[in-house]
């Protein structure tokens, strides 16, 4: 199977994580589970940046990486290894392709029987 | 079959415009022309009425908007179009994505995971084990016997998905995991070998009736409800971890190798093919589940995450007691 799955278009941390930005680690916590992860001094600001819009939410992963240019070519496997430990959710509900009813469906179905039976339905008896 | 009942379309398109030819009303559609008349409706109100069946107006204003038209006329009217095939309801349905939602339903499982199955005894002693003796072998050695018998008995519960019609790239993934998680008990069935159990004496072996019973509840699910089903599959597989709790309890207890090393090779294989992923991997391949089907699979969740709690209390309560090791059908 593929390792990466695909992440939230606008990835949020869940309601229950925590983060705390030291000045060269940050520690994400959620219930018992934490991990961490390391960075040079002068990304502290943009690391604190990523993880006020990741707690926010409503930002691609673009958006992410253009509003901390700092850490931009990080940000993205930062954010597989976050969703892999189960950290995101999508922040709001994406539109899905149009949705037929069950009854539309047979509508569809019905027309298209109609059809073929025109097409093939010769026999004389 | 009892009384069937019709419902109107709520956004009611034609199927192509109307057309006049001096008093008749026509419809270009489903293969031929037809004429529309109406008893109890003038032509011109008629008229008025099959021009706002345009798919955009909800049809309790059509009818609001025309005092004179009867309800029953009305449902009449769309009735009859319907049966000729001139007309689509383009009401929308409302739906989420798979993917949000099993997100969802993944937190849902994990808080309920939190306050049962990482409370019980059974998982209390593993993550608590510090040093030789907190974990006992014979707990350990029942812990992969029932293992085993889940996995010899996987088929019964993928085998009705792996023809999984609905979705081509879903039925894909199940039957590469299927490929992939194949066999697996005779892995499981190395760590016995160290306990001195072989082929025999597992083939001889009744399961906890937990065990059984997680078995016949997934295959009951498989065959039923496969929605649902996917959905255990993170959980079963280890969602969201990069290691297995009960091998890394083995290890801190100082438990043999050969009883060991086995588990360890299986719990690779899952991880290294990312089997924890497969619930989410599944349901990102379903672009829509309707508000229904969203409301029926976290009703299940809480059931299953309960008959997987009974599954390790199943195992706690039967291997810490002195009952045998194996139960016989033998010993019958």
């Amino acid at each position: 199977m593929d390792k990466v799955l695909a992440i939230p278009h606008k990835p949020r941390f869940r309601d229950a994580v925590s983060a705390v930005v030291g000045d060269t680690a940050a520690q994400i916590s959620r219930g018992d589970r934490h991990c961490s992860f390391e960075f040079a001094r002068f990304q502290r600001s943009a690391v604190s940046r990523l993880i006020g819009h990741l707690e926010a939410g409503g930002l691609t992963t673009a958006d992410l990486a253009a509003r901390s240019p700092e850490i931009a070519e990080e940000i993205p496997m930062l954010l597989v290894d976050f969703d892999r430990l189960r950290l995101l959710v999508e922040s709001e509900a994406r539109q899905t392709d149009p949705v037929l009813s069950g009854a539309q469906l047979y509508r569809e179905v019905r027309r298209l029987g109609d059809r073929v039976l025109a097409r093939v339905a010769k026999s004389a008896f | 079959m009892g009384r069937t009942h019709y419902t109107v379309p709520r956004y009611p398109h034609l199927v192509s415009g109307i057309s006049r030819d001096g008093q008749r009303l026509l419809i270009n559609g489903n293969g031929a022309e037809h004429e529309i008349s109406a008893t109890n409706i003038s032509p011109a109100v008629l008229a008025r009425i099959l021009r706002r069946f345009d798919g955009e107006t909800g049809v309790d204003e059509i009818i609001r908007d025309e005092p004179g038209l009867a309800l029953a006329d009305a449902a009449g009217l769309l009735q009859s179009l319907d049966v000729a095939g001139l007309i689509n309801d383009d009401a929308p349905v409302a739906s989420r994505s798979g993917a949000e939602v099993m997100m969802e339903i993944e937190e849902l499982i994990e808080d309920y995971c939190a306050t049962t199955i990482f409370r019980n005894d059974f998982w209390r002693t593993c993550l608590s084990a510090q040093r030789p003796g907190d974990l006992p072998e014979k707990l350990a050695i029942g812990m992969v016997i029932e293992n085993w018998h889940f996995l010899f008995r996987e088929s019964y519960f993928d085998a009705p998905v792996l023809s999984y019609v609905p979705n081509t790239a879903v039925r894909l993934l199940l039957n590469q995991f299927f490929s992939e998680e194949y066999g697996h008990d005779e892995i499981l069935l190395q760590s016995l070998n160290f306990a001195g159990l072989d082929r025999d004496d597992m083939n001889d072996a009744i399961p906890l009736p937990e065990t059984m019973g997680l078995c016949n509840a997934l295959a009951y699910w498989a065959h039923n409800d496969p929605l649902f089903f996917f959905t255990t599959l993170g959980l079963l597989e280890g969602q969201g971890t990069e290691h297995d709790s009960f091998i890394q309890a083995c290890e801190r207890a100082r438990l043999p190798d050969p009883l060991v090393e086995p588990l360890r090779k299986h719990a690779n294989i899952n991880i290294g093919a990312a089997h924890g992923n497969l619930s989410r991997a599944i349901f990102q391949q379903i672009p829509a589940l309707d508000n229904t089907t969203v409301i029926r699979l976290k009703r299940q969740a809480r059931l299953f995450v309960e008959l997987y709690d009974s599954f390790y209390t199943g195992i706690w309560r039967y291997y810490m007691s002195d009952g045998p090791l194996l139960r016989r059908v033998s010993d019958l």
